[in-house]
């Protein structure tokens, strides 16, 4: 019995390095020379099996099944479709207009610092929205993502500190939201779901591709964000004990502003060297929340009820993956 | 396959060029393991497609599920299969597809040399039991781990072994004769 268990496991090591293409039948049998004679004609039939079953759908099936799961993923996101993302463009602009309209200066800047609880934070969350449609380039949306992203990690640490936990869910939720977004739309070069014109496979081809700014926006359901300056709203939230300032990290802070509704960025008569300027102004910034986020989090959990801990970690795991894999798609 | 428990999580969290990437990756090791279980290449194509819209559907559900992303890929595959033999055993046999199977290359000898041995070993592998055959589609078919059979099927991996070693020497006994005979 103990035998035969012994030569099932020296026939899956011998099994292990053929299927692998790591060794050959030969060298099996001479590393157990004691079983070769039982071993050979087992390994022969697997080398067999092997190949008769090395078989590939073909390119026509390949290129038929790949472009009805991109329909379908195109058509039916796991999460919901955002009101925001449904909207033409100027209604979009319509609204911002009113937006500016019906608040005063004043109301504004108080909107774009609320925190979670605030009457004023549905304007935040809202105004967040159409900071995102108004942006005018792929680039700007993910600074734009970014700051909202800081903005959550800001939100989360505010409501662990005044104990307003009920809405550590939601945040946390919005923070994930905010970094697949972000990190989908860092991607857009590279949409592996693409079909070429003839209809082969084209897998991982960088042509041809998805629009998929407009994927990303797809999912952004209430995605909050600020339409100031970042790091104006540390400065305002008074009485925390966690502030940007005691954070220690190489990288300098960039100053993201957030467009104002109404005051978009126009980005058409941008020059090459802008749009450059702008991706390392970007990678600058995901560097900051790659370095800020993590360690805020993590310094959040020594002070965060224990309900609230996994949320939290949560937050750290993607905050550390996420952004470590933006930049190196932007280093790409 | 390199980080793939990162797209996984990305996935997980509704990130479609992670699901992609994994979609992309998976895709013909399923398309073989379904071939190689029914031996039908119209259903298998069919099959494919259905794991993973299935596995699309539910990738949300995965994370609590504690076990390899390949695993859980392939009990979806075995799932869809069961369905399809349940209804296939009122038709008594499963028959082989004419046109099984479409290779990735153009060289037609080949292509009826490899469809010969296909044939072959699909039609031995009928004479395995079932649990025999699952080992054999998903270590050759699949391409999978003993570890990744082992939490596909919820056995031990000393029991895969065991499997592995008796399904072998059975179907040499079947390809073996059948070559005689041929």
């Amino acid at each position: 019995m103990a035998k035969n268990k012994k030569f099932e496991i020296i026939l899956d090591e011998c099994l292990e390095l053929l299927l692998t293409g790591e060794g050959t039948i030969e060298q099996c049998l001479q590393r157990y020379p004691e079983y070769a004679a039982e071993l050979k004609p087992l390994l022969i039939t697997a080398t067999s099996i092997e190949k008769a079953v090395d078989v590939k759908p073909s390119q026509e099936f390949k290129a038929r099944a790949h472009y009805q799961m991109q329909l379908l993923m195109a058509g039916s996101a796991p999460k919901r479709t955002s009101f925001w993302s449904l909207q033409p463009k100027w209604v979009i602009a319509t609204m911002a207009v009113m937006v500016v309209f019906l608040m005063s200066g004043g109301t504004v800047l108080a909107a774009n610092s609320s925190m979670p609880g605030s009457p004023l934070y549905p304007i935040k969350i809202a105004a967040e929205n159409i900071s995102l449609q108004l942006a005018g380039s792929d680039i700007e949306k993910a600074e734009i993502y970014a700051a909202i992203a800081e903005r959550r990690v800001e939100e989360m640490i505010y409501v662990v500190e005044n104990g307003k936990t009920s809405y550590a869910v939601n945040i946390a939720q919005k923070y994930d939201q905010t970094m697949v977004a972000l990190s989908t739309l860092s991607l857009s070069t590279e949409n592996v779901f693409a079909l070429s014109a003839t209809g082969t496979d084209s897998f991982g081809a960088t042509e041809n591709s998805l629009d998929t700014s407009k994927q990303a926006s797809a999912p952004q359901v209430g995605l909050a964000a600020p339409s100031v300056a970042t790091g104006t709203e540390s400065d305002q939230t008074g009485d925390r004990t966690l502030t940007t300032e005691t954070v220690t990290t190489s990288t300098p802070v960039p100053n993201v502003t957030l467009a104002t509704p109404g005051t978009s960025t126009n980005t058409s008569n941008k020059t090459m060297n802008s749009i450059l300027t702008d991706k390392d102004k970007l990678k600058q910034y995901i560097a900051y929340n790659a370095v800020y986020h993590p360690e805020k989090l993590q310094q959040l959990l020594d002070i965060a009820p224990e309900n609230i801990k996994p949320l939290i970690r949560h937050m750290i795991e993607n905050a550390t993956l996420d952004n470590r894999q933006i930049l190196d798609k932007l280093d790409d | 396959m390199q980080d793939e428990q990162n797209l996984v999580q990305r996935a997980c969290r509704g990130d479609k060029e992670a699901f992609a990437k994994l979609y992309e990756y998976h895709f013909d090791r399923i398309y073989r393991y379904v071939v190689m279980k029914i031996g039908n290449q119209t259903e298998a194509e069919d099959m494919t497609q259905r794991v993973f819209i299935r596995a699309y559907e539910a990738i949300g559900s995965y994370k609590s599920q504690g076990i390899q992303f390949s695993a859980w890929l392939y009990r979806i595959a075995h799932n869809q299969m069961v369905d399809f033999v349940r209804k296939e055993s009122k038709k008594q046999t499963v028959p082989l597809d004419e046109s099984m199977p479409i290779l990735g290359k153009s060289d037609p000898e080949h292509e009826v040399e490899v469809k010969i041995e296909l044939e072959k070993v699909v039609l031995a592998s009928r004479h395995l039991t079932k649990a025999q055959r699952e080992v054999v589609s998903l270590r050759f078919g699949g391409g999978l781990s003993i570890t990744e059979v082992a939490q596909t099927m919820k056995k031990s991996e000393g029991a895969i072994k065991a499997l592995q070693h008796s399904a072998i020497q059975a179907l040499r006994k079947t390809l073996t004769a059948g070559a005689q005979d041929g």
